[in-house]
């Protein structure tokens, strides 16, 4: 008996414990499984609307008769067409820039200042020029330069009225002075149409539809995209 | 010469001279060796007291089979299970294998090695375990295809568990797509045509080439106009290779994988590499009398903002459905995206929510919810991919040849860097699915794209059973936001593709309601409004787009919007409290949500769309609201 009763006290002292330790498992079981089976309370913690935002100046485009909104981002230049060489000629131009977002047919350069990033699209349009690229402003979809981007390598894209024959599609294109790049077999009579990149195609764009004169008219965005 | 032995709880142990010999021979040797063995066994055992006297019941059934093929040979390991005394091997060259309709081995053991097989032909298998008490059930099946080193092997297909899930790694044996029983049935996608429209594919790739549509891919960059390879001075490239081996990389080749379809015939257009929005409409419906199915496995930014899609692709859909596939329609597969971590959802891409668009959401090796992928009301089916974007089990596919693609230099991967064995993301799943469509048109080639959704939806696994979002929609149809109508099984949706009576003309019914109720600020009870309908002629939904507008409100991410049909009390959950990138969100500015969830339901009833606010700061209105159902 005197041997038996430590080893039956640390017994029940063990099983105590177990039952404790099982206990607490069991809830932290039930816990976790009721916390994955309900909803999760979330929560975002945001500022004022004025604080959160670092892009004020707006643009708009028409997305056939859905007006749409986007938010310039002058820190941001969008590069197309250039080649190695264009890489050297962008770091002399602009001293201090990084790219941001690079594909073969683009580079989203950040400019260390927003002058810097003016005088390169500016100077792009000269024939001064030595780039073989293209330059445009970079545009967002939100006022978060984190948001989308969206650029303007040129040209525009319009429908015309569908019933138009060949005649009268060709008619309007000498009025209007445009240079068909492409027929697109999306609808009748659309078209993409030869423009210079950045502003100019957009204001372009927005020109034609606003006149009435087209079904639609839109630059022939560059959009952000990647892959899943 | 491979040996074996039994070993009883006693130490008695027997080693027979178990040779290198081919199955019907084996069970001629078996029955003059291993039966008395047994036999004496089992006699020793229950003499002596042996095992537990209470247990009556068969063993368990084996777990972990494999099989392992090589020159007209098959190896077979399974894991021991406690309490047999043998197993039993059952065989056949058809797929189904069971007790009753295969060939039998006696009193094998692991690992068996069976020879004297036919090169190029598919065994399929079944072990059993037997004590005293009897024979268990079958294992799950598994099956190899015996090769001779001159083109009728694959050798990473043991690692592609997205195809035949044997528990490589400790995955969960069948969460798979099903489609050996596919294959079996003769069809692998020949005359199917598939365009992978991605940043590159490399036609020349060795397990590609055989089944590239010689000069009809597009390069959208610079260089010859039908090579759309990754750029030359290119570093991060390679994802559209890596996709096509999922769809078509070529079978029994010697050469690393296969693809769901590995005979059907594919074109790579290069998109990404030129993103304007003229040519996302041109890669959508390029070539589209030829092309059958259109695999994208990308998309905008997954950053839970709202990314509508232009009109003009919008229009390119619209051609490609109906002139696409000579007027059946190009069906249209879409990666339905990666960004459930930062609370993206589906129905914020505008591209994914698209009623011609199949979009599709990723499981992992154990059939549960990759945690990247995006829930949705949008979504159609899952189908395999990673568990994490950079952790988990990945999926073994073609990489760009040499030290380009992902695999560089083999370092935690192929020491063959033509593949990758850790390719991820719902870019995966989508051209798993693709492929499987392909093996549907191929069965029935008169399939149109509103049929082989609804065979997608109908005919998927309901996986992850007691998710807690499965519900019965009101058709009685299983529905979950994160998993659509569940897993692709192959098998299912071929048959079902066989047996199809294609659904006739869809019909289209719209209504729409202007509430304009400011929506309370932090408020989760929130504003609704109800729109009525009767007497409309669809009776059987196949899809639903639900517009909204909220233009006013400055942050959209503080919405939760649900859809309610009070009929049926089915819901669709098209939006819910989210942040957005830099804290700024798109307005709902005429938004447009999609639904595949009311599958089948009728259009009559009361509709009733719920709006709350579920976060302080920013107020809004709910302006108004629409609906347009297609179906039939």
């Amino acid at each position: 008996m005197l041997i038996t009763t430590p080893i039956a006290t640390k017994s029940v002292r063990i099983e105590s414990v177990n039952f404790i330790v099982g206990t607490i498992f069991i809830v932290l079981m039930v816990y976790g499984c009721v916390s994955q089976a309900l909803p999760v309370e979330k929560s975002i913690s945001k500022q004022s609307e004025a604080a959160r935002v670092n892009l004020t100046q707006s643009t708009v485009w028409y997305d056939g008769p859905q007006q749409r909104k986007l938010w310039m981002n002058h820190q941001l230049v969008a590069e197309f067409g250039g080649g190695a060489d264009d890489i050297v000629i962008m770091y002399k131009n602009a001293p201090g820039s990084t790219v941001r977002y690079i594909r073969e047919s683009v580079r989203i350069w950040e400019m260390s200042d927003q002058q810097v990033a003016g005088k390169l699209l500016t100077r792009a349009k000269s024939s001064a020029s030595k780039t073989h690229s293209v330059y445009s402003p970079v545009l967002h979809e939100t006022q978060s330069g984190s948001s989308r981007m969206w650029a303007l390598p040129g040209n525009i894209i319009v429908y015309l009225d569908p019933v138009f024959d060949q005649v009268k599609v060709n008619q309007w294109m000498q009025t209007h002075g445009f240079e068909v790049v492409k027929k697109l077999e999306i609808r009748p009579n659309a078209f993409v149409l030869k423009t210079g990149p950045g502003m100019e195609a957009l204001l372009l764009a927005n020109q034609l539809y606003e006149s009435g004169d087209v079904v639609a008219a839109f630059p022939d965005w560059w959009l952000e995209s990647v892959m899943r | 010469m491979v040996a074996k032995s039994i070993t009883s709880n006693q130490g008695f142990k027997f080693n027979p001279p178990l040779a290198v010999m081919s199955p019907g021979l084996l069970a001629d040797k078996l029955q003059k060796f291993i039966k008395p063995a047994v036999f004496l066994c089992c006699l020793f055992i229950t003499a002596c007291g042996g095992g537990n006297s209470s247990d009556v019941t068969p063993p368990t059934i084996p777990t972990q089979v494999m099989a392992t093929a090589g020159d007209g040979l098959i190896t077979l390991s399974w894991d021991p299970v406690p309490g047999a005394s043998s197993f039993n091997l059952y065989w056949s060259s058809i797929s189904g294998v069971s007790k009753s309709n295969a060939k039998k081995i006696t009193a094998v053991t692991s690992p068996l090695k069976l020879t004297g097989l036919v090169n190029a032909t598919q065994y399929y298998h079944v072990v059993t375990a037997v004590n005293a008490h009897g024979e268990s059930a079958e294992s799950a099946q598994v099956s190899a295809v015996p090769f001779n080193g001159n083109g009728t092997f694959d050798p990473l297909f043991i690692d592609q568990w997205h195809l035949h899930n044997i528990g490589q790694q400790g995955a969960t044996v069948g969460e798979d797509s099903n489609i050996l029983p596919v294959w079996a049935m003769g069809f692998k996608g020949e005359s199917i045509r598939i365009a992978v429209v991605d940043e590159d594919l490399e036609i020349t790739h060795q397990d590609l080439e055989t089944n590239v549509a010689s000069g009809l891919s597009y390069n959208y960059g610079q260089g010859p106009a039908n090579d759309p390879a990754c750029p030359k001075t290119s570093i991060n490239c390679g994802h559209g290779t890596a996709v096509a081996g999922l769809l078509a990389a070529r079978d029994l080749n010697d050469l690393g994988v296969r693809g769901t379809a590995p005979r059907a015939n594919i074109v790579g257009y290069n998109l990404l590499q030129s993103q304007t929005i003229s040519n996302e409409a041109d890669a959508m419906i390029r070539n589209a009398v030829d092309v059958h199915i259109s695999n994208n496995s990308w998309g905008a930014p997954d950053n839970a903002d709202l990314h509508a899609a232009p009109m003009i692709w919008r229009d390119a859909i619209a051609t490609g459905l109906s002139q696409g596939r000579n007027g059946q329609g190009t069906v249209y597969i879409w990666a339905s995206g990666n960004g459930a971590l930062a609370d993206d959802n589906s129905n914020y891409d505008g591209y994914a929510n698209h009623r011609g668009i199949n979009a599709i959401c990723a499981v992992d090796d154990q059939g549960l919810h990759a945690d990247y992928s995006e829930p949705g009301a949008n979504l159609r089916v899952c189908a395999a991919s990673r568990a994490s974007i950079n952790t988990g089990h990945g999926i073994s596919t073609t990489d760009q040849a040499g030290d380009r693609g992902f695999n560089v230099n083999g370092s935690g991967n192929y020491s063959d860097t033509n593949y990758s064995r850790n390719f991820t993301g719902t870019s995966a799943a989508a051209p798993i699915t693709a492929g499987i469509v392909a093996l549907m048109l191929q069965a029935n080639p008169n399939l149109g794209w509103r049929d082989v959704q609804l065979i997608l939806q109908l005919s998927a696994r309901r996986n992850d059973p007691t998710h807690v979002d499965w519900i019965q929609n009101g058709a009685g149809h299983w529905i979950n936001h994160d998993y659509g109508f569940g897993v692709i099984d192959a098998q299912a949706a071929v048959n079902a593709a066989l047996g199809w009576s294609n659904v006739g003309i869809e019909i289209e019914y719209s209504q729409s309601s202007s509430p304009h109720v400011t929506i309370p600020d932090n408020d989760s009870t929130g504003v609704s409004d109800t729109i009525t309908l009767s007497g409309t002629t669809i009776s059987n939904i196949e899809f639903i787009e639900i517009t909204i507008s909220a233009t006013d409100h400055s942050f959209s991410g503080d919405l939760d919007i649900t859809l309610v049909n009070e009929t049926t009390g089915s819901i669709s959950r098209l939006s819910s409290l989210h942040s957005c990138p830099g804290l700024a969100c798109t307005p709902y500015d005429n938004w447009i949500f999609g639904s595949t969830r009311h599958l089948g339901e009728s259009v009559d009833g009361d509709w009733t769309l719920k709006v709350s606010d579920r976060a302080a700061v920013d107020v809004g209105t709910f302006q108004s609201w629409g609906l347009k159902f297609y179906g039939r």
